[in-house]
């Protein structure tokens, strides 16, 4: 079986993408190719590695990545986790099949806000893997 | 060799449509010129009249996706939309990212003479700009 490949897009990479990119591996990563990236390269969120080792996921071996790297490269699915409306620096990436928009806020490193998104990407996530897996 | 070149907006149907047949019609020996919006739709008639009174036939242009470059690599990205009433597509990459805003002349409520005037004057600003391009 020939895996799809999933782009997770956001501002930073630290954060939403972390953790969808960790849900998503962990469900389906028999069926998905999982690469996430952002705009920029930030740093792994403590919180957000606190919030997935909760559910027992690690994501604590992650590394950040510049979405540039990818440039050349086709995904079936490219995901954005982040609005341009609220954070200019939300990258676009060419090269999508087909183009998915969750709009999910940065939670930043709030342990609380964290908890919440991580919720809201496992809904999409699993939501995602029933239609498309 | 000649630098490469993607206008960017949204829509790929005015502004980016224009700029892309000014800069190519002005600077073709230097520029390699594409355009192309996040959210595609047509190529407005009103850009291809204001293009053609100064003889330069965009006709045959399309209103394409940005992932219809997925394999290019650009010197130089120039997003035109109006930053202060859109939000402006960010390229990854190291392209050297420049924007200016140009207001939306696809905007512009009114009857068709009032739409073809909005259309001549962001025609008129877009050369001005471009023939400074890419020092601002």
């Amino acid at each position: 079986m020939i895996k799809q490949k999933v782009l997770f897009l956001c501002t930073h990479n630290s954060s939403r993408t972390q953790m969808a990119e960790g849900f998503l591996r962990h469900f389906a990563g028999d069926r998905f190719d999982v690469i996430s990236a952002g705009g920029d390269q930030g740093e792994l969120s403590p919180a957000a590695i606190d919030a997935m080792r909760e559910v027992g996921i690690d994501i604590s071996g992650n590394q950040p990545k510049d979405v540039a790297k990818y440039l050349g490269q086709r995904f079936t699915y490219v995901i954005h986790l982040c609005d341009r409306r609220k954070e200019r620096a939300c990258p676009i990436f060419p090269g999508a099949i087909y183009r998915l928009h969750w709009d999910l806020d940065d939670p930043r490193n709030s342990a609380l806000a964290t908890r919440k998104v991580r919720d809201e990407i496992r809904r999409h996530i699993e939501d995602f893997v029933q239609k498309n897996g | 060799m000649k630098k490469s070149v993607l206008i960017l907006c949204t829509g790929n149907s005015a502004r980016s449509q224009m700029a892309e047949g000014l800069l190519r019609h002005d600077a073709g020996d230097r520029f390699e010129v594409s355009s192309a919006g996040t959210r595609p739709t047509q190529v407005r008639p009103e850009a291809v009249a204001a293009m053609r009174e100064i003889g330069i036939d965009i006709s045959r242009h399309h209103s394409k996706s940005v992932d219809e470059f997925a394999h290019s690599a650009f010197d130089y990205v120039l997003t035109v939309c109006d930053n202060a009433k859109e939000v402006c597509p960010v390229f990854p990459g190291n392209a050297i990212r420049l924007h200016h805003s140009f207001e939306d002349p696809a905007a512009v409520e009114g009857p068709s003479e009032a739409k073809l005037a909005a259309f001549r004057r962001v025609r008129d600003q877009l050369r001005e700009y471009l023939k400074g391009f890419p020092q601002s």
